[in-house]
């Protein structure tokens, strides 16, 4: 019955990594690279608040109030600021295709 | 030893690293985001910790007698959930003009990675209010459904884990922990607990 329970236990616990969800990656030469400052002046601009920016995956990633939504946590292409994605706690609102 | 005085003894020691975090907080370059994270991460250790005792106790008998000191372990992971929601809300108005912060919480209150955690705290109410020997009296056999919340808070709390933000893989094992443990309740015993 112990044997069963600790399979059961390892089968579950072997499980949990394989199931974990990938986030946004961005391949982008550091030359071309715009400043993460010049990213959240253009999202002032329409409106957001900006808490926090930083590198993660090669992306630019922000935490913030987007205008009409609320707190953020959304990812842009480094080169051209496209937005890839926007997710709300956990609740994806946006991915680029 | 004085048993209430053993059950505050524990308590202290397990709200030490809550307030290691507390006092990270008070600093002006904290970052509350990881501390909101932290915070929660221990309410559900204490959490996790308070319902797996009983079948652990299946497991282990020396641990029977030493049961009591359960209710230590849950309101410390009441008093974690209460220092990881106010950390949140310390951190949201790092997102807001002052005053706006209770308007961003109650936008994204919705969401499902927000409403598990409100949920979880709700189920943890009434468990932490009935966390004495006054309660035990006054709700004599009512007492044991009431402190069975812990099982529902404890689920929902994982689920809140693995949605609201990065932390899916050690959600999921700690549930696989929890959930493979409470296995043991369906084995016969040889001595009840």
């Amino acid at each position: 019955m112990r044997v069963m329970m600790m399979a059961a236990l390892a089968a579950t616990m072997m499980a949990g990594p394989a199931l974990a969800t990938g986030k946004i990656k961005c391949n982008v030469a550091a030359a071309d690279m715009k400043p993460i400052e010049a990213l959240k002046a253009e999202l002032t601009k329409q409106g957001w608040t900006v808490a926090k920016a930083k590198v993660d995956g090669g992306c630019y990633e922000v935490y913030g109030v987007m205008p009409e939504t609320g707190r953020v946590e959304a990812y842009f292409d480094p080169a051209t600021f496209e937005k890839l994605y926007v997710e709300q706690r956990g609740k994806v609102l946006f991915k680029k295709d | 030893m004085n048993r209430r005085f053993a059950l505050l003894a524990l308590w202290a020691v397990l709200m030490a690293p809550l307030a290691g975090l507390w006092w990270q907080a008070a600093s002006p370059d904290a970052d509350l985001d990881t501390l909101v994270a932290d915070t929660g991460n221990w309410a559900m250790a204490w959490l996790a910790i308070a319902v797996v005792l009983t079948p652990l106790a299946k497991l282990w008998r020396q641990l029977a007698r030493l049961l009591w000191l359960r209710r230590a372990v849950g309101l410390a992971a009441f008093a974690a959930s209460l220092a990881h929601l106010w950390l949140y809300v310390l951190a949201m108005r790092g997102f807001a003009e002052p005053g706006g912060e209770w308007a961003l919480i109650a936008d994204e209150a919705v969401t499902p990675g927000i409403l598990t955690g409100w949920i979880a705290l709700a189920l943890m109410l009434p468990p932490a209010l009935a966390s004495n020997d006054a309660a035990m009296r006054l709700l004599r056999r009512s007492w044991k459904p009431v402190q069975r919340l812990a099982w529902p808070a404890a689920a929902v709390a994982l689920a809140h884990m693995a949605v609201v933000h990065d932390a899916f893989s050690l959600a999921m094992a700690v549930a696989g922990i929890v959930a493979g443990l409470q296995l043991v309740r369906f084995f016969p015993a040889t001595r009840k607990v």
